[in-house]
Parts: C-alpha cells; sequence; structure tokens
C-alpha cells in the first residue's frame, strides 16, 4: 500500500529500538550482577587469591550499568547505520578484541576470578562438586614469581568487553532483524542457570526482561511493514508491560507463596497415571511434608525439607497393598532421622558393628520360636525402600535388627513386595530381661554396648549447629514448655500419663508433650510453609501454633530431647489390618510422621503425638472405625491424650479453594469467555423492559416515534427510512389516531427489512445490535450476514 | 494467523505444564503473564481497529472497451498505534460477462492514511463491480481478528469502443426512409400524448394540457406517420462478441442520436423475453447500456428461431439488426 503519511520514522524508531536495547542490556547486567555475583554468597568465605588474599565484593552496580549503556549505543550505533553496518560491526569487534589482546592478562584474571566466583555459588546451590580454585590456573597463567592481585577492576573489565562483544549479537537481533526469538535464545541463557539452581533471582531485574520481550512480542508485526509504527508500540508497550508486570508481582507476591490447591491436585493425578514410571512407595518419602516426594527416586533423600512443609494434598494414590494375620494398626517405619537443623531433618546415621551381627542372628533365631506375625507388603510399582513394622525380624526370610534398623531398609527392587516377620507391640513396653524371650542372648548385650551409647549422644543433641543456636532454641523450647506445663495446672486439666510400667518416666513425659502439643496447636492440613529464616519447631509453637504430623512429630521429638529423653523423628506409612486378617491398601494419605523414644532395657519406641485432626466424616480418607489397632503406639493411656486411630495415618484432603487473587483474575476472564452466552440475554431482557415500560407508560405512539428514530440512525450507513414508516411516524405524532399494535409490528417489520437491506455496510456491533433489538421487540430476527 | 494461534497455544500450555510440574514462584507469574499478554495486545489495538474506514474508488466510473482503469481502496486510520495487521478480500466482478475473480489484501503495519491500486479490467464491455467481501484487522500478536465494517461497492462502466462506420453501412438506406418527414398537417394532428421523460423536448411539451393535469405531457407522434427505427440484436455469446455487436450497436445509435433520430433498442434477455428502450439523446443510450450490462448475457441465443422481436406498434417500424459478423445471419 503506498503510504500518505509523511512521518519521519528514523527518529521514532532510533528512540525505540535505542530504549529496548538498552533496557534489555542494563536488565540483563543487573540480573547477572545481582543474581550470581551477590555478595550475599561470599560474605562468610575466604577467597584465597594469588597475592595478596582478598576478599571478595560485590560488583560495584553503577559501573557495570555505565559500560553496558556504553556498549549498547555503540551496538545500536553501528546497527542504525543506513549502510556498511557489518563493515562496522567487524571494526567493533576488532576494536573490542584488540582491548582484549592488550589486556588479556587482567582480562584472564578477571575471568578466572568470576569463574571462581561462579563455581562458589553453583557448588553452594547445586552441590556440584564443581568448584574452581583461582590461585591454581593463575599460577599456570601468570610468570613464575610476579605478584599478582586479584580485584574487582578486573572484573569490571572482563563485564565490560563482554557486555561490548554481547551487545553487538544482541542489537542485531533486537534492532536489526527485530525477532523475539532470536532475542529469546540470546538471553535465556543468562537467566536458565539461576532457575536452574534455583538461586534466589533478582526480580525487578528479571521482570524488566520479561517487559522487553513483551515489547518485542507486541511491536514485531507491525514493525514488519511500518517500523515507525512498531517503534511507536514498542514505546508504548515498554512501560505498559513493564507496569503490568509489576502489578502481578504486587497482586500476587512472592511471599508465602503457594502452589495453588489445583495445580498440585492435577500434577498428582497426572503422576499417578501410567505414563509416569517410578511412582511407587519407594519412589520417595511417602510422609515427605511437601507430600510430593521425590518420585521416581529410588533411594529417600538425605534430609527431611521442613521449609516446603505446605498445604497437605493426596489423591488417593494406592501405595502398597498390606496383607496380615493380625488384626489393627500397624506403624510401618521407613526413614528415622537423627539431626534437626531448624528447617530439615538428617537421616540418622546408623551402622551395626559388625561383632554384633553374629549374636542378631542367633537372637533372631530364637525369636522365631516365640512365634511371629507375618505381614506381606505388596507395592503398587517397583520400589526399594521396605516399610517394616515395629518388633520385625525377618525381612525376606533374613533375619534383621528390629529396633536399630539402619535409617531406612531397603529391599531389591526387582521385587514387588516382601514378607516380614514381627511381634505386635502389645501393652506396655518392658525391658528384655533373660527370663523374656525377646532378651534372649544378643540382643541385651546390643542395647549395653552400642545402642544405648548411640542413643545418649545423638538423639539428645536439639540442634544440628553452633552451640549458640542450639542454646537459643533450648531457651525457647523451654519457656514455651514451662509456659504451657503452666497453662495447663492452671485450667484444671488432668495431666495426661497413667503409665506405671519400668519406663513410666519416659512414656508420661511424652503423654504430657502430646497433651500440651494438642492443647497449644491446632491440627490442620492446610498448614502453610513455614517462612525463610524461622525455625521450623519455633514457628510452629510460637506463631502459627497450627500443623500436621510432622509439625507435631518434629516439636514433640526437640521437647523430649529437652528433657533428657532421646527421641527421634520417624516417618512412614499406616496401615489397618481388618478383623479377621485381610489386605489393607495403603493410600498416599497414609503417610504419616511419629516420635520414637528410647527405653533403656527396652530400645526405641513408637510414640503417637499427633492429635486428632478430623473426625471419621470422610469414608474414602479415613481408616474404617471399626477397626480398632491392636497397640498404636501411644504416649498416654489417658483418653484425652490419647491419639485417635483415624487421624493416625494423617487422611488429609485439601479443603483450600482457590486463593481469592486467583479468583479476581478469573472472573473477568470467565466473564469475558462466557459473554457470547450471557450478555445476549441480559440484553434482550433490558430491551424487553424497555419496550415493554415504554408501551405501558406511554403508549403506542411513543413506541413506534422510537422505532422511528432508528430509522434516523441507519440513514448515516446509507439506509432510507421508508415512506411508509415516515407516514405512521407522522400518523403517531401529529394526528389523534393512535395507531394500532398491527401498525407498530409493521413499522418493526420495516426496520427489520431496512437492517437486513443494509447488511455488511452496518458496522458489526450495530449489526448485532438492531438484530438483537428487534429480536427482543419480537420481531423475526433479519437475515443479516455476520 | 492460525500459526501464531498454535504458538500462542503451545506456549500457554507449557506454562500451564511448568505451574502443574513446578511449585515455585516464577511458573505461577510465567502463567499469568502468558494470559495477560494477549489481553494488552487486544487493549492496544482495540483503538485503531475500531478507527479504520476503509474505502473503494475506480479510477473513472466510464471506460471504454480497451481502456486501462484501476481500482483504489484507501483505508485511513487515525489512531496512535498502527494496525498490526490488515487482511481483505477483493471480489472483481463483470455483470455483463459473469468474469468474476478475487484478490486478497494483507498489509502489515497500518498507520496514517494509505492506498492500493489493482487493475480494473477494461478488456470487455460491461458493468464492473468491486466489492470487499471480507475485511478484518489483527491484533498486535497476530491473535485476534476484528472484523471491519465493509465499504459499498464500487461500480465503474465499460462502454463499447465505437465501431467503424462502414461496419454498419447498411443504416444508410434506413436513414433515408426515416428521414422523410410528414407534411405539416399531419404533424399537427396525428399524436399521442404522453408523460414527460427526461431529455423530451421543451417543443414538444403540450402546455395547455401540462397545465390542467398539473404535470408535464409531451406530444409523441404517431408512429404511422413517423416511421418507428427499431436497432434489434442478440445479447448472448462470448464476451468477444458481446463487444463487437454493442459497438456496432453504439455506433449505430450515436448515428441516429446525431442526425436527431429517435429509436428504440430492442434485445432478447436472459430468460427470453424481449426487451426494448427507447433512445432520444445519449443519455437515453447511456441508460440503455446500463440495463443492458445490468444481467449476465447466456452463452447461448435464449431467443428461439424465427423472426426477431420487433417492437410492438405499426407495421412502418424500420428495424436494423445488429450483427456480429459477415456470417450471423438475421
Amino acid at each position: 500500500m503506498t503510504r500518505r503519511s509523511s512521518a519521519r520514522p528514523a527518529a521514532v524508531r532510533y528512540l525505540a529500538d535505542g530504549v529496548l536495547l538498552l533496557a534489555l542490556l542494563c536488565a540483563l547486567a543487573l540480573f547477572c550482577l545481582n543474581t550470581y555475583l551477590s555478595p550475599f554468597y561470599y560474605e562468610n568465605l575466604i577467597l584465597v587469591s594469588y597475592q595478596p588474599p582478598g576478599a571478595m565484593s560485590p560488583v560495584p552496580l553503577m559501573p557495570s550499568l555505565a559500560l553496558c549503556l556504553g556498549a549498547g549505543l555503540a551496538s545500536l550505533l553501528v546497527w542504525s547505520l543506513p549502510r556498511l553496518r557489518w563493515l562496522a560491526a567487524l571494526l567493533l569487534t576488532l576494536a573490542a578484541g584488540a582491548v582484549i589482546w592488550l589486556n588479556w592478562r587482567t582480562l584472564a584474571c578477571g575471568a578466572l576470578f568470576l569463574w571462581e566466583r561462579l563455581s562458589i555459588l553453583f557448588t553452594d546451590a547445586t552441590g556440584f562438586p564443581g568448584y574452581f580454585h583461582s590461585a591454581q590456573a593463575l599460577s599456570a597463567l601468570l610468570p613464575p614469581n610476579q605478584l599478582y592481585r586479584l580485584t574487582d577492576a578486573q572484573v569490571q573489565a572482563l563485564l565490560a568487553a563482554a557486555g561490548a562483544l554481547y551487545a553487538l549479537p544482541l542489537g542485531w537481533a533486537a534492532v536489526r532483524v527485530r525477532s523475539f526469538w532470536l532475542t529469546f535464545v540470546l538471553t535465556l541463557p543468562w537467566l536458565l542457570p539461576a532457575f536452574l539452581a534455583e538461586i534466589p533471582m533478582d526480580w525487578p531485574a528479571l521482570m524488566a526482561v520479561c517487559a522487553c520481550w513483551a515489547a518485542l512480542l507486541l511491536s514485531g508485526l507491525a514493525a514488519r511493514g511500518n517500523p515507525a509504527g512498531g517503534a511507536r508500540v514498542t514505546l508504548l508497550s515498554l512501560p505498559l508491560c513493564l507496569g503490568i508486570l509489576v502489578c502481578l508481582t504486587l497482586l500476587f507476591p512472592r511471599e508465602g507463596y503457594v502452589q495453588p490447591g489445583w495445580a498440585a491436585q492435577l500434577r498428582d493425578e497426572l503422576l499417578s497415571l501410567d505414563w509416569f514410571e517410578g511412582n511407587g512407595p519407594g519412589a520417595g518419602d511417602p510422609a515427605g511434608p511437601s507430600g510430593a516426594g521425590t518420585m521416581g527416586a529410588l533411594a529417600p533423600p538425605d534430609s527431611e525439607d521442613l521449609s516446603a512443609a505446605g498445604p497437605r494434598r493426596y489423591t488417593g494414590q494406592a501405595v502398597m497393598e498390606v496383607t496380615g494375620t493380625r488384626p489393627g494398626t500397624v506403624y510401618l517405619r521407613g526413614s528415622v532421622y537423627q539431626d534437626y537443623t531448624g528447617f530439615s531433618w538428617n537421616l540418622a546415621a546408623i551402622t551395626l558393628p559388625s561383632s554384633l551381627s553374629s549374636t542378631f542372628y542367633s537372637w533372631n533365631d530364637a525369636l522365631l520360636a516365640v512365634g511371629t506375625h507375618t505381614l506381606t507388603v505388596t507395592y503398587q510399582s517397583s520400589g526399594s525402600i521396605a516399610y517394616v513394622p515395629y518388633q520385625s525380624t525377618h525381612l525376606l526370610d533374613s533375619p534383621i535388627s528390629p529396633f536399630t534398623t539402619a535409617s531406612t531398609l531397603f529391599y531389591p527392587s526387582t521385587l514387588s513386595g516382601y514378607t516380614v516377620r514381627y511381634l505386635p507391640l502389645e501393652g506396655e513396653p518392658a525391658p528384655f530381661d533373660a527370663a523374656s524371650p525377646l532378651g534372649a542372648s544378643g540382643y541385651r548385650e546390643y542395647l549395653e554396648d552400642y545402642a544405648l551409647s548411640q542413643a545418649g549422644e545423638q538423639y539428645l543433641s536439639l540442634f544440628a549447629g553452633d552451640d549458640g543456636q542450639q542454646g537459643e532454641l533450648a531457651a525457647a523450647l523451654r519457656q514455651w514448655y514451662s509456659q504451657a506445663v503452666a497453662e495447663l495446672e492452671e485450667s484444671g486439666e488432668p495431666m495426661a500419663g497413667g503409665y506405671t510400667g519400668p519406663y513410666a518416666q519416659e512414656l508420661n513425659s511424652a503423654a504430657l508433650v502430646a497433651q500440651l502439643l494438642e492443647r497449644s496447636a491446632e491440627y490442620d492440613l492446610n498448614t502453610p510453609v513455614t517462612p525463610e529464616g524461622e525455625d521450623f519447631v519455633l514457628y510452629f509453637l510460637e506463631e502459627s501454633r497450627r500443623g500436621y504430623c510432622v509439625h507435631f512429630a518434629s516439636a514433640a521429638a526437640l521437647l523430649l530431647r529437652l528433657q533428657g529423653i532421646p527421641a527421634r523423628y520417624v516417618t512412614g506409612y499406616t496401615a489397618d489390618i481388618p478383623e479377621g486378617g485381610g489386605t489393607d491398601t495403603v493410600r498416599d494419605w497414609n503417610a504419616h510422621a511419629w516420635v520414637e523414644v528410647f527405653l533403656d532395657g527396652y530400645g526405641w519406641y513408637p510414640v503417637e503425638v499427633t492429635p486428632a485432626a478430623r473426625q471419621a466424616d470422610d469414608p474414602e480418607h479415613t481408616p474404617a472405625p471399626s477397626v480398632q489397632p491392636s497397640r498404636p503406639p501411644q504416649a498416654s493411656q489417658a483418653p484425652e491424650a490419647t491419639p485417635q486411630p483415624g487421624d493416625e495415618p494423617a487422611p488429609e484432603e485439601n479443603t483450600s479453594g482457590p486463593p481469592l487473587a486467583w479468583l479476581l483474575l478469573l472472573l473477568p476472564l470467565v466473564l469475558a469467555f462466557t459473554a457470547p452466552e450471557w450478555l445476549p440475554r441480559l440484553l434482550t431482557r433490558l430491551v424487553q423492559v424497555w419496550w415493554h415500560r415504554l408501551l405501558a407508560r406511554k403508549g403506542r405512539n411513543a413506541a413506534a416515534l422510537a422505532l422511528y428514530r432508528r430509522f434516523a440512525s441507519l440513514e448515516r450507513h446509507g439506509g432510507k427510512t421508508p415512506p411508509r414508516a415516515k407516514e405512521l411516524a407522522e400518523r403517531a405524532r401529529f394526528s389523534q389516531h393512535t395507531l394500532t399494535g398491527e401498525e407498530v409490528a409493521e413499522l418493526l417489520s420495516l426496520l427489520a427489512a431496512q437492517t437486513a437491506g443494509l447488511g455488511r455496510a452496518l458496522p458489526l456491533p450495530r449489526r448485532k445490535w438492531l438484530s438483537l433489538f428487534l429480536t427482543a421487540l419480537g420481531c423475526p430476527p433479519p437475515d443479516i450476514p455476520t | 494467523m492460525a500459526g501464531r494461534r498454535v504458538v500462542y497455544g503451545a506456549a500457554l500450555l507449557a506454562a500451564l505444564a511448568f505451574q502443574i510440574f513446578y511449585d515455585g514462584y516464577l511458573a505461577q507469574y510465567l502463567l499469568f503473564c502468558v494470559i495477560a499478554l494477549p489481553l494488552l495486545s487486544l487493549l492496544l489495538s482495540l483503538p485503531g481497529a475500531l478507527r479504520l474506514r476503509l474505502h473503494l474508488q475506480p479510477s473513472a466510473p466510464q471506460l471504454t472497451a480497451g481502456q486501462k482503469g484501476e481500482w483504489t481502496i484507501s483505508a485511513r486510520e487515525t489512531g496512535l498505534l498502527p494496525v498490526a495487521r490488515l487482511t481483505v478480500r477483493l471480489t472483481f466482478r463483470n455483470t455483463l460477462t459473469g468474469a468474476a475473480s478475487s484478490q486478497r489484501l494483507r498489509v502489515t503495519g497500518l498507520a496514517g492514511g494509505q492506498r492500493r491500486v489493482f487493475p480494473l479490467d477494461g478488456s470487455h464491455c460491461g458493468a464492473l463491480t468491486c466489492q470487499v467481501s471480507r475485511a478484518r484487522a489483527l491484533d498486535l500478536l497476530g491473535l485476534f481478528a476484528f472484523p471491519l465494517p465493509l465499504p459499498p461497492a464500487a461500480r465503474a462502466l465499460v462502454l463499447p469502443e465505437p465501431a467503424p462506420m462502414e461496419e454498419v453501412a447498411d443504416l444508410e438506406p434506413l436513414l433515408a426512409q426515416a428521414g422523410s418527414r410528414p407534411g405539416r398537417g399531419q404533424q399537427l394532428e396525428d399524436y399521442e400524448l404522453r408523460d414527460y421523460r427526461p431529455g423530451d423536448s421543451p417543443r414538444a411539451v403540450h402546455w395547455k394540457m401540462s397545465a390542467k393535469h398539473d404535470e408535464l405531457v409531451v406530444r409523441e407522434h404517431l408512429k404511422g406517420i413517423l416511421p418507428q427505427l427499431v436497432l434489434a440484436f442478440d445479447l448472448y455469446g462470448t464476451p468477444e462478441r458481446l463487444d463487437r455487436v454493442l459497438a456496432r450497436l453504439w455506433t449505430a445509435s450515436s448515428c441516429l442520436i446525431s442526425r436527431g433520430l429517435p429509436h428504440t433498442i430492442s434485445w432478447t434477455d436472459a430468460d427470453g423475453r424481449p426487451q426494448a428502450e427507447p433512445v432520444f439523446s445519449r443519455d437515453h443510450l447511456l441508460r440503455c447500456m446500463v440495463r443492458i450490462f445490468s444481467r449476465q448475457a447466456p452463452a447461448a441465443n435464449p431467443r428461439p428461431s424465427g423472426p426477431a422481436p420487433d417492437t410492438p406498434g405499426h407495421s412502418d417500424t424500420l428495424i436494423y439488426r445488429i450483427r456480429a459478423g459477415e456470417g450471423e445471419t438475421t
């Protein structure tokens, strides 16, 4: 098309291209400096530089940005030249190359320095053992016996050279070619490592990059045929996009973000399909606080990440089938955790001395004579973690150490299940003495020689960190415990407990802890994640006061350790074997966490500290109420502290609806997409109401005149008022005659004919509106092409 | 547009999958961005699309066959931002020959006023029509299409190029016969009255009767006295044949008009019904041509074999049959 407008595109285009390119370069520079070179990662690190040693400091922002701006301007100048662009680009590259050649040593040191920083960052973030030490490379790079110092100026110089070189291809993609995809490909590699390594990103810079992408997308099509028009789109859309992104960030803040329930549910449902392999019980920690586990993993994670313990969501996915001969609830222990770090539990490092092996075997052989029960566990898919009941003696017909199993037991992943022999937990635990069948031979030796020494050390530590933090945690826990006990005493409520056996002190303490936790905290499956930087247990006890099995078990373990009782955090499943024996399907909501306390002379004994969270109103998620546990591992015999069988497996369901912000966003979308459905009906109804009111209040003559006015509006689009319509309108306006209903209907049909005749000449909204209007008034809709 | 929609759908699905399988904040943020981007595009594109107006115009309303002409489609957009893409489908049609064609026009980055020219096919006689059958404006992302109001169709007449007088040489005897004027007494008495038609000579107006009836009445001499001339032709055949016939008709009629001889042009329409149009002046001839061009000419002669249709009236009607070529029978 021949352009008639005589706008000068050059100025607008140069302005828009410059703004876009410089914004992109600065945003990328800011992102890299603040994300990859943030001082946060280096503040505690001593840099061993070549000579003399110095501490890493953040690269100054302003010089770096100024260098990027300069490089961007040069690139803009090159690619905006009317001719000889490639020659200019070549010259610029050669100039940059010459600068690099002349200062190669400085730049090489800067590169090594930068590489060292990045390797520290990624090693710290990902655990990748690729730490790079610049000193080794420097020794090879520099002449011998020469003192050289790594400084930030070298990094600055390197960044300047890199920015100048990078600005050229970026300018070519964004300014010359104006290709979104090329620009995207050139900019994404700077952002991707931060995402993959889960490094906290510089969000404002990321928003600016996204805004530049969006502006390129929006202006790309228009700029193809009209560079000046595309430039105007860029100039307008860039700040608009930035504003929208900022609004999105404000509307949906990052702090406290939890993945929406629908997304988590959809993910679980998708993962439960057969398309994904390795979603068996061994594929992750069933009682993992995230509820998602690490699908596909053959081994549990080394630690239970408590910082991810957010709202629990389950799909009902069958994990395993448990067939037993003895009815009741069985606790299937999976992993045992030892060290608490404030945001995770670390797996217990349990190793058995080889000298004990023979005594164990003899002890297990002795157990066979006592009479054990069998439990057959069949997994729904391949796995390798063995979940075994307490007092297990044999796994796959091989004797195991039932009370001191390693943190996690494994079985061959080629098998679909296993059979385990065990002695049910019955009654109050008692020490194994020589008279007891369980106390025969080697087990007592083990308790005395090994288990006690271990339990006394590792399982009394509150915090796996420095002593200062442990002291602070102990003080806070002690204060909470004292206050909770005082409140319990003030309330007049009897203390839980009632154990009278040899382990009455430990079990009564555990019962009291469970009672205090139940009194002070609410069982809530939708508990949000613990804010970053907060201690998981302290935040649960003092701030949120709500949680589920993970929270209760973690807190109870620490509170018991505080009182000198060795305790540890355990995850696993619960199964309810039906009356008379049979099979129970263990699903993902049967995942659970509880506490084990060490009883001197007995070993590790499970304690349930999670209070009843819900009643058995959800038969699908709750074990059958008729099934009573044979001997649930209770810390308290008092009814008020006794955990309900129904809540032990933590049947959890996502009851949280979509957040309000989601609704606010979705509502207009839903309204917009369904507008073709409801808007015509609404308008039809409005027209009908208007028409009936007009007829009722002002009569048919006024209605006819109202219709006649429509003819006048159609004349603007080329319509002609029919003489008959004019005659009827004049009669309605000037004569004493009141038009009959047939005459009004005739006027309507004339209007419909006029509308249909105008057909395509009318603008679409007006066409639709008239059609709707006539339909609402009872006139057959005119056959208008749309 | 389909490709862009597919790409956007893929991006939306990817963002959705990312939201489902990644529990970080970035997933939700990207999903919102992907949803918000088309909405922003719509918002920015809507003013330009609403203000966009199209206009169609021929280079001249009348052309002679063989003369070159052009259609001009102009678009006017007064918004700040350009219309990312305008797609227009134009339909060209010659009513007489039935020839039709269509063409797509795609303009990217439409801003201000722009126009594009298409050749006007004036190779054959007829009434040419240029119409915009579909016009849509795309949003900035190219995902949504706004339908635009269609401009009125543009029309142009392609008149026949006059044939050489030699081709209608046999008209001369007819002219000599028609040129014998009636006597003075006859002229005064033998006439009939009819309503005034544009082009009638003011001298023919019967002023007394006009005053009595309050509308113009003219005198028309009876045919028996003034022989009526009829130019008859068959409207059928290929465009080339039609061009030849119409060229001869145009020459003959122009000749009669130049000599002040009213006549009637008679033909048979596509349904086989006889049609006649009186011609008194050049305007009448043009009007007659418009009427001839208004319907598609059949491929075969719709007139049944037999005598050519004559204008009903007196027996002294002088009929001149226009033939397409030497071999064509009358």
